[in-house]
């Protein structure tokens, strides 16, 4: 029985005779008729589309002979570079006659009850026999599969189901079962899909235009994507318009997976190819495997170095697929030369047309990477238009613009803060250097002025809290001097070291030391004494003043052992007298103490160590209740130390000269003029301070200059408003004033003012004053004798 | 007020910065516009 058997054709195979017989028809006893003598059984033998051969079934008892049947015209048409070698041994056609196992019918436990209505199909897989059915269960038409015979031991029979059974797409094929039957094959039973074929459609409609064409390859995509992220990727190697469904509802469906491969990172190696749907590696097979003379060999060597099937080598398809579907025609083997795009006459986008060029690059990594960068290629056309491409361009410019002005205006702001810092820096360097210069000047008040400017500049650098803390202690402001100091957290400026900062630091806290120290606040001053020695271990004047104040503190063992210290480090014979001579007057000893502290004054060279020595020799004899010798001390210490630098002698050598004047009377006012002089040239030189303006004040009213005292009290008050000490000298002034009119001349109600708010400024200082209890009295007097100054000083 | 160095460097880079924002954000929105016409134009060839 001949029964007419068309084979489908799915690929070009790379096979000779004899391992076509072998592998594929699994029979060593391959004969050639008609004009094939079994000498050229290692000629390849290519086995192209369904439309180039046939084959006739013959049933021989229990063998099948197939007549397979080459259309020569056909395929030169389709294949040309293999034309001659077919030809030259064909008479217009070559027939293989293959002798096999005879097929049965499907088995009955494939089918079931389930199943009915089985009929051959009119098309045929390129290794399988394909079946319509009716699925009963379901009420749907399946297609039932099964790999052929022939092909059983190349494939694995459930590879492709295996495969179709991972995959779940809606542009790819349903599989409803798998059956591996009792006659060894594998049956699968999947959807059929209605409509027809990409190349029928192409054929009956003729070349697409590019809205459809756009849509389809978009498709062809996304499957080709959604199987490539698979894992293993899965690369289907076979993607020709006979493998693309073109469904009823207008997309596609992509069939035939019995070449299709998992995807290596190292490739694979190709299995066949269609041909101008076949990207260039897979043509690329050793070319021993084809004997001398071979067509395809040309192709094979071309082929050489394009590597191996990858998920690329379905995009090469798709963009032929696209090809094919624009122009109608197959395109050329790429080695061929593929006939470009733009020779033909049709409409197709600059931009979609180069999507389809570089998924058509022979080489590999000139193609998009992925199917997904592909996709997103054609859904964003846009950005490969050259429109787009210029305002890119235009995009790049203007950033480029923006970010120069931008960097610019950076780079311009910290070169100008920078810039700015340096310039404050300077300023406040010179500020400090005006200030200390005007400080040795005795120009106290301008050195306060310019260096307050300086520490508005930078509060946290320490240069003019130092010259700052060094004038009010200078001008005897003690207190102020600790106000300033205190909870000022200094910073290291670049421009110093750490030493020269823990230098600065030293002094600082020396300085406040100091002025604890003449505050008679000696555990504070302690304190500070002992930071600065920490800061700066090796100055003897900061040794000493540990020591002076270790003494002062009833420490006289550490007084002792820093002493010794200073002995150690070298200090002068003159500091180690100020320290001991000081050491003696803390102890009470003002015996001991003044010859030291004389030797100390009179062999310092330092006017610091000089005037201090002074000043503690004065207050040795005015302990001792010696204000001759005392004033003579002074007088000493202004000549030596020079109008620079003896303000506080002078200020102490008015006070003397006040308290002579006390407990002489004869030379009262002598000895108030004397001082009131002392004062005026403090005064004039600047040193403003609380006590010399009071003790000014005082003077001028026992010299009875009651309107330069009281005016000087005035400007005291603006400028100690607070102080309980000035309303309480005015009305001291007041009263005396007033003590000196006639009775009825008399008016106490300045008095009472002053005395008033000295009254309540007092209260709130929380102190005790000799002075304001003399106020007092004098008040109580005052009322006694009639004068109510409560209410407003009236008689 | 003297007019330092450190002033006119400043003052320049906070202009330069400025000019550069308000040129990002003239030139954002004129490119925005023009992507989109040919975005449009593109879509409209392929329809």
């Amino acid at each position: 029985m001949a029964l007419p058997f068309v084979l489908e054709g799915s690929a070009m195979l790379f096979y000779s005779a004899e391992n076509l017989m072998k592998k594929f028809f699994k029979t060593e006893s391959a004969q050639f008729q008609g004009g094939c003598p079994l000498e050229e059984k290692n000629t390849p033998v290519c086995i192209f589309g369904k439309s180039h051969f046939s084959t006739e079934l013959i049933e021989t008892g229990r063998k099948t002979q197939y007549n397979i049947t080459i259309d020569m015209k056909k395929a030169e048409q389709m294949f040309p570079f293999c034309g001659d070698a077919l030809c030259s041994r064909g008479k217009g056609g070559a027939m293989a006659t293959v002798l096999e196992d005879g097929v049965s019918a499907i088995p009955r436990e494939v089918l079931g009850d389930d199943l009915v209505d089985v009929r051959p199909l009119g098309q045929q897989g390129g290794f399988s026999n394909l079946f319509r059915a009716h699925k009963v269960g379901l009420d749907v038409d399946v297609v039932i599969k099964r790999v052929q015979g022939r092909f059983q031991g190349r494939l694995d029979q459930r590879g492709e189901a295996r495969i179709m059974t991972a995959l779940r797409h809606q542009y790819l094929p349903r599989i409803y079962d798998l059956k591996l039957a009792s006659d060894g094959f594998c049956y699968t039973i999947m959807e059929f899909v209605e409509g027809c074929t990409l190349r029928e459609y192409v054929r009956r409609e003729g070349a697409l235009d590019q809205k459809l064409t756009l849509k389809w390859v978009r498709q062809l995509c996304e499957v080709t994507e959604y199987m490539h992220t698979r894992r293993p990727p899965i690369i289907h190697s076979d993607l020709k318009p006979e493998n693309v469904m073109i469904t009823p509802q207008g997309d596609i469906c992509v069939i035939d997976f019995n070449a299709s491969l998992e995807a290596r990172e190292e490739g694979q190696e190709a299995i066949g190819a269609s041909s101008g749907f076949a990207a260039p590696e897979q043509y690329n097979l050793p070319p021993q495997r084809f004997p001398a003379g071979s067509p395809l060999l040309p192709v094979v060597r071309a082929a050489q170095g394009y590597g191996k099937v990858t998920p690329r080598t379905d995009l090469y398809a798709i963009g032929a697929l696209g090809y094919y579907m624009l122009t109608g025609y197959d395109p050329a083997v790429w080695c061929a030369g593929v006939t470009p795009l733009t020779d033909y006459d049709i409409q197709l986008g600059d931009a979609f047309r180069q999507v389809l060029e570089r998924a058509m690059a022979p080489k590999q990594s000139e193609r998009f990477s992925s199917a997904g960068e592909m996709l997103r290629a054609l859904n964003n056309l846009s950005r490969l238009d050259a429109r787009y491409r210029r305002w890119v361009r235009q995009t790049r410019i203007a950033g480029l613009c923006v970010g120069l002005c931008l960097s610019l205006g950076v780079l311009g702001i910290l070169l100008g803060l920078r810039t700015l810092e340096e310039e404050n820096r300077g300023n406040y360097l010179a500020l400090v250097e005006q200030g200390s210069t005007l400080r040795q000047q005795q120009q106290y008040a301008q050195s306060q002025q310019v260096l307050l400017e300086a520490v508005a500049l930078d509060q946290s650098r320490i240069e003019a809290y130092s010259q700052l803390a060094a004038l009010l202690y200078q001008q005897g402001e003690y207190q102020q001097a600790i106000d300033l100091l205190e909870g000022v957290e200094f910073h290291k400026a670049d421009a110093m070291t750490q030493e020269e900062f823990e230098a600065a630091q030293g002094q600082i806290r020396y300085l406040e030391g100091n002025c604890f120290y003449r505050l008679e606040q000696y555990q504070q001053a302690l304190e500070s004494y002992q930071l600065a020695v920490w800061l700066t271990p090796d100055l003897p004047e900061y040794q000493r003043e540990l020591a002076i104040c270790y003494a002062r503190t009833g420490n006289q063992k550490l007084a002792e052992e820093t002493v010794a210290v200073m002995e150690s480090i070298g200090a002068k014979q003159e500091d180690l007298a100020l320290t001991r001579g000081e050491i003696a007057y803390a102890y009470g000893e003002y015996d001991q103490a003044l010859p030291q502290l004389m030797a100390a004054a009179q062999g310092a060279g330092d006017p610091a160590v000089m005037g201090r020595a002074y000043i503690q020799a004065a207050n040795c004899c005015m302990e001792l209740g010696r204000t001759d010798e005392e004033i003579a001390v002074l007088e000493e210490a202004r000549d030596r130390l020079g109008a620079a630098s003896n303000s506080v002698q002078t200020q102490m050598l008015s006070e003397a000269l006040l308290r002579k004047a006390n407990e002489n009377p004869q030379q009262r006012q002598e000895l108030y003029q004397q001082a009131l002089s002392l004062l005026e040239e403090l005064l004039a030189k600047g040193y403003v301070t609380f006590t010399v303006e009071q003790n000014t004040a005082v003077v001028l009213q026992v010299l009875d200059r009651y309107e330069e005292a009281e005016a000087l009290l005035m400007e005291m008050e603006q400028r100690y408003p607070g102080d309980y000490r000035v309303p309480m000298r005015l009305a001291l002034l007041y009263g005396d004033l007033e003590g000196s009119r006639e009775t009825d001349q008399r008016d106490y109600s300045r008095m009472a003012e002053c005395w008033s708010e000295a009254r309540r400024l007092y209260q709130a200082a929380g102190v005790q004053d000799s002075e304001m209890i003399r106020l007092e009295e004098m008040v109580a007097q005052l009322e006694q004798l009639g004068w109510d100054l409560e209410e407003g000083g009236g008689a | 007020m003297v007019l330092t160095k450190g002033m006119l460097l400043l003052a320049g880079g906070i202009g330069l910065v400025v000019l550069g924002l308000l040129l990002g954000v003239v030139l954002l929105v004129t490119l925005g516009r023009k992507r989109k016409g040919i975005e449009e134009a593109v879509r409209r060839e392929y329809d």
